[in-house]
């Protein structure tokens, strides 16, 4: 995997630079600053397949980093680590928001480090399939490609505060360390998805899981909400866990935003779907993890018996294991 | 890097960059101490405490984002303590001189310091 590990402090370069070895990974470039990273992406004639990004910097900090590598096409799904050693909640959601996948705070250690990077080379295994399989060519992102299934956590892009299911996961993990009880999860549920899915094309599906989204967006922006999609038309919002949110007033505000959204698929055809929203779950201070929030929210939102997401299948497998 | 060769076997060429960085980093806590220094006598003066705040902060985040990883976890945890207390202090319109607690957070930060260059 090549990875490009951004950050100013020499010594933390060097520490890297040792522990990334150990771990088994010689293909790592540095650039001490923003505009050396930015500059090192622009010449590199290969891709580089992961990002080990530090966020307080002097000039361009590590989010603007991000923010600015998320943009490029070819990077929109790579996975950005941040290290750094700012731990409050405001470096973790700007970071997530910016696009980031996982956030390690400093000092890490090297077998934290090297589960992060695993777990990172497996996503950016994944991206590279479905790219040789699209060709690159693909109107929507690279991993809503033919093959995508209902249960598929594809990545919504372009809609603001909208993170990947793997971020999400991550954040809250984040979350948990340092704000453990302060914040709650909302799930969504498109309802009768599986007709939508097959009643649509991969494309239509996908323009209708982004509506939905930018609608769940609107209508929680006020609370800064970190929201993502986990497949099997499922959506969850991690919020504040005080706010002054109705859940019959919520419901009523999606319906009549997707409503007005006038939905047309590729044929021109009106789709009619609503979406069900399920009751806050807000976080327990000795919860079992970062996951079982998710999955709370995502079954509490359930009008009908829907076959599990991908994600949910592999949480509660994890769970089982633990 | 000195001590490190190619040949050597994985976990003995981390050990010995750790002990590098972490021979460095006692290098640097010197110039780092006298830095602090400075930056607590600028802070009487109202005009010059955001900046000489924030200087402190920066030092503390330099050194915390290093020290818990070769074998300086207190200094670590010291220091994080001041890169936020500092950092947050400094971020307010004009910044009061800090109040007791911060500065004898600062003091152990100093103290820890001065301890690991020791040993």
């Amino acid at each position: 995997m090549k990875i490009l590990a951004v950050d100013d402090d020499e010594l933390v370069i060097r520490l890297l630079d040792g522990k990334l070895k150990n771990l088994g990974y010689s293909d790592v470039e540095f650039a001490k600053s923003g505009a050396e990273a930015l500059d090192m992406i622009e010449r590199s004639p290969v891709p580089y397949q992961c990002f080990l990004l530090d966020i307080r910097m002097p000039g361009m900090d590590g989010v603007e980093l991000c923010r600015r590598v998320r943009a490029m096409p070819a990077y929109r799904q790579t996975p950005i680590i941040m290290l750094t050693a700012l731990v409050e909640k405001q470096f973790v959601d700007q970071s997530f928001v910016a696009g980031a996948t996982d956030y390690l705070t400093k000092p890490f250690e090297n077998l934290e480090l090297g589960a992060r990077l695993r777990v990172a080379s497996m996503l950016q295994k994944g991206v590279s399939d479905k790219s040789a399989q699209t060709g690159g060519q693909a109107h929507v992102p690279a991993d809503v490609s033919d093959d995508f299934t209902l249960s598929d956590a594809v990545t919504i892009h372009d809609v603001p505060r909208v993170i990947s299911a793997l971020a999400l996961e991550n954040y809250l993990l984040q979350l948990s360390r340092i704000d453990a009880f302060r914040h709650a999860a909302i799930g969504f549920q498109i309802e009768n998805v599986a007709g939508h899915f097959h009643n649509n094309t991969r494309e239509d599906f996908y323009d209708m899981i982004v509506d939905v989204a930018d609608v769940i967006f609107e209508v929680t922006r006020s609370v800064n909400p970190l929201i993502a999609y986990l497949g099997t038309g499922s959506f969850v919002a991690i919020v504040p866990r005080i706010n002054s949110f109705d859940h019959e007033e919520m419901t009523y505000q999606i319906n009549t935003e997707l409503d007005q959204s006038n939905f047309l698929n590729s044929l021109g055809q009106a789709a009619d779907f609503a979406v069900s929203v399920g009751p806050q779950i807000n976080s327990k201070m000795f919860g079992r993890n970062a996951n079982d929030l998710i999955l709370r929210a995502i079954e509490s939102a359930q009008p009908e018996r829907q076959p599990p997401t991908r994600w949910q299948s592999f949480a509660m497998l994890r769970a089982m294991s633990n | 890097m000195a001590g490190l060769s190619e040949d050597m076997a994985p976990d003995d060429r981390l050990a010995a960059t750790l002990a590098d960085v972490r021979a460095r980093l006692q290098d640097k806590l010197d110039w780092m101490i006298c830095g602090i220094e400075e930056c607590k006598k600028e802070m009487a003066d109202p005009l010059m405490r955001p900046g000489a705040m924030q200087a402190i902060a920066e030092i503390a985040h330099k050194i915390s984002g290093v020290a818990g990883s070769v074998g300086f976890s207190d200094l670590g945890n010291a220091a994080a303590k001041i890169d936020i207390g500092f950092r947050k202090a400094a971020q307010e319109a004009a910044p009061a001189y800090p109040n007791d607690t911060l500065m004898a957070d600062l003091e152990t930060l100093l103290d820890q310091m001065e301890a690991a260059i020791e040993q």
